[in-house]
């Protein structure tokens, strides 16, 4: 019987599957399957019969679903929008020090990225001493509200929070970003006589499109992830303002109502699927 | 190669579609019962709730071939999450006791289909009589029409007293909040001059006070509108009044210490703490106040919508899962029936069969002398209930007519809607009833 050898590249081929094995199968497991799931959930009702229609007819007709899909769409695009707008500019500030070789710029990279390993519920505490009815702020104003439980105040402190914990990890994926475009771009610049402001905008900008774009994806996930802090800070029933995705999600959860969680969570697939469409697309066309 | 990656895709499709397909067929419909006379009926309950076990012991007086499993919980909060974890995977006991210290917003749980509706049964049922139980007890366990729930016991705020005292402190057996306030203030002033006056203080009364004002009272329909403004300031204002007038003045004596007092029953000051029992309480303290020399105890219960409507809440009550034991509706009906005197023994807590309160009332009024506990430095002989307290309390009975389930979710919007108001005085009431209103509306709406 002849014995079955593999090529090298065949070698490497399996060595790579094998390797590659535990992370798929937790894929499956723990995403693909209840990914499924939640389709499902979305598409029949508890009796078992498919409502689809009615699933999504009920959720759309839900004013609290309603005010979360606005109120999250807000929050994606002030809290991501700011959050990009002010690592960017961080990042041009830094590489230029960078540069420069100042010192301070090593130290400040590190800095960015502290609130990222600040456990949620020490961050948590911070914002209630600052912002309770005796905390600091209303301290050094000189005023009495309650920027915890008044809208719009309630979805400005996410949107603080939100960049705050998330601004450093962005600049350092600029500040890569732009250590990755090669000098000579920069002396054909400056050679040209492209000023500053003209340089970052005509050529380095366009040079960073990609890691714009997955600082675009890893914002949106950022905002789904600050459940947390907004759980702890407001409860179950937020301020209105500050009612977002994540709570309808959950609060149907608790109550065992599937369809509308999943359908919820079907909506969202949706919309990131599309958004990772169109940026890819947007990628490849930039390229 | 676009080929093979078009068919991957039509593959990747339909793997999903036949996923979808098999996830949807292993789905039981409503009516399965997978549950056989063999198998044991799972109940979950407090641990606290010491009447399960003579519920227990009346099913397998009847059913002796069913084996029945207890699982306890010291904690509310366990028994909530285990409960929630259980059905999220289609499995848990069959039947579950839920007490008004639940997490869980119970009716809406049943709303979406995890807990069996009990109409069929009921209908079937040739000993069940609605007209034997408190209507409106029958009526908190229902949700769209359907009964879910079965009352097991119910709780009602009560204020015992010194009836003797000659300022008439408390005119009534059934009285408003506003009244007892009133009362309360005006009387302040002379107790806190007497060292044998006193009250006892202590937490919050929002919670009886938001169910008897029927603010938490929201339609089958889970219309906001239904939320009445009027009783909602004169509860918040009550509130707010008692915690920075009253309580400032108070001082926290122990009832022990001045036999003259004023008790003020701990589930009025401490909210529906289920280690009381209305007619336990009443017993004890009129034995305790006659060693006093007090002739007259005072009770009084309360009432905000109108006249002879006293309002309650239950204490106690049942569900069964879906896929059930076939014997769980027995069993929940054996406990709504529990006699307060078989076996010589008074059960705790109200029951919503009419009879058996009546029962449980003869009982307390023919109650051996019995030593009587009431803290670990506080003991004494109680005689039987008097012929007076017994009328008193049959009267105050078949006031109720309003009874409702607790809901922990709008008690806690409640509480974090007015903190900044009641207890901080960092927000006026105007905009914390808005933010109430919105944060009840976002709950309604979900």
């Amino acid at each position: 019987m002849k014995k079955l050898r593999l090529s090298l590249d065949n070698k490497h081929s399996l060595f790579g599957l094998i390797f590659m094995l535990p992370g798929f199968l937790g894929f499956v497991v723990f995403i693909l399957i209840p990914l499924l799931f939640a389709v499902y959930y979305s598409a029949f009702n508890s009796g078992g019969r498919f409502a689809l229609i009615n699933n999504f007819d009920r959720l759309f007709a839900s004013y609290a679903f309603l005010i979360a899909l606005k109120n999250t769409g807000l929050y994606l695009l002030v809290g991501g929008g700011l959050n990009i707008l002010f690592s960017l500019a961080m990042a041009v500030a830094l590489f230029s020090l960078v540069k420069k070789n100042v010192r301070v710029a090593s130290f400040a990279k590190v800095g960015f990225l502290m609130p990222l390993v600040v456990p949620t519920g020490v961050s948590v505490l911070f914002v209630q001493i600052l912002f309770s009815g005796q905390g600091t702020i209303n301290q050094w104003l000189g005023s009495q509200i309650d920027w915890l439980s008044t809208s719009p105040y309630t979805f400005w402190i996410l949107v603080l929070i939100y960049v705050w914990k998330n601004f450093g990890y962005f600049v350092v994926i600029f500040l890569v970003a732009f250590a990755a475009i090669p000098t000579e771009v920069y002396d054909a610049a400056k050679c040209d006589g492209a000023g500053a402001l003209r340089s970052l905008f005509s050529i380095i900008l366009p040079q960073i499109v990609p890691s714009l774009f997955f600082a675009f994806i890893m914002g949106i996930i950022g905002v789904f992830k600050m459940n947390r802090e907004s759980y702890l800070l407001f409860g179950d029933y937020p301020n209105e303002s500050a009612y977002m995705f994540q709570n309808f999600i959950k609060n149907n959860l608790d109550n065992m109502e599937f369809s509308r969680a999943a359908c919820s969570s079907v909506i969202f697939l949706l919309f990131f699927s599309i958004m990772v469409f169109l940026m890819i697309n947007l990628s490849e066309r930039a390229d | 190669m676009g080929k093979n990656s078009m068919n991957t895709k039509w593959i990747g499709l339909l793997v999903c579609v036949l996923f979808i397909s098999l996830v949807g067929c292993t789905q039981n419909g409503e009516d399965d019962t997978d549950k056989t006379e063999q198998d044991p009926l799972v109940i979950y309950c407090m641990e606290s709730n010491s009447n399960v076990d003579y519920y227990i012991r009346s099913f397998k007086s009847l059913y002796a071939n069913i084996d029945v499993v207890k699982k306890t919980f010291a904690d509310p909060t366990q028994m909530d999450e285990l409960v929630v974890n259980e059905l999220l995977v289609g499995e848990g006991p069959d039947i579950i006791i839920f007490s008004d210290q639940t997490g869980l917003d119970v009716l809406r749980m049943a709303q979406n289909g995890s807990f069996a509706s009990l109409d069929k049964k009921m209908e079937k049922d040739e000993n069940l009589s609605i007209a034997d139980y408190i209507t409106s007890a029958i009526d908190a366990g229902k949700i769209d029409g359907k009964q879910y729930i079965l009352p097991l016991t119910i709780k009602i705020p009560f204020i015992i007293y010194n009836g003797d005292d000659d300022s008439n402190f408390l005119p009534n057996h059934v009285i408003t909040h506003r009244q007892f306030m009133d009362s309360l203030i005006t009387n302040i002033d002379r107790f806190k001059d007497n060292e044998n006056y006193g009250v006892i203080a202590g937490a919050n009364p929002i919670i009886p006070m938001l169910i008897s004002t029927q603010v938490l009272a929201i339609s089958e329909n889970n219309k906001p509108d239904n939320l009445n403004d009027a009783n909602l300031k004169d509860v918040v204002e009550w509130i707010y009044t008692y915690y920075h007038e009253y309580q400032s003045k108070s001082r926290n004596i122990l009832s022990r210490s001045g036999m003259n007092n004023i008790s003020v029953a701990e589930s009025f000051m401490y909210g529906y703490d289920f280690s009381l029992d209305l007619l336990n309480n009443v017993w004890a303290h009129e034995n305790y106040y006659r060693e006093a020399g007090i002739n007259r105890l005072g009770i009084s219960v309360f009432n905000e919508i109108g006249s002879n409507n006293v309002a309650a809440v239950l204490g106690s009550y049942g569900v069964i899962t879906n896929n059930a034991h076939p014997y769980a509706y027995d069993f929940l009906r054996i406990a709504m029936d529990a006699n307060p005197m078989s076996d010589d023994r008074v059960l705790y807590g109200l029951s919503a069969n009419i009879e058996n309160i009546r029962t449980h009332i003869n009982a307390y009024m023919n109650k051996p002398e019995t030593f009587y506990r009431i803290s670990p430095d506080l003991a004494f002989w109680v005689e039987p209930m008097s012929g007076d307290m017994g009328d008193t309390l049959n009267q105050i009975f078949d006031s109720i007519n309003n009874v409702v389930i607790l809901n922990p979710k709008i008690v806690g919007i409640f509480q974090e809607a007015f903190s900044p108001y009641i207890y901080e005085n960092s927000k006026p009431y105007d905009e914390c009833a808005a933010d109430f209103k919105q944060r009840l509306n976002l709950y309604l709406s979900e």
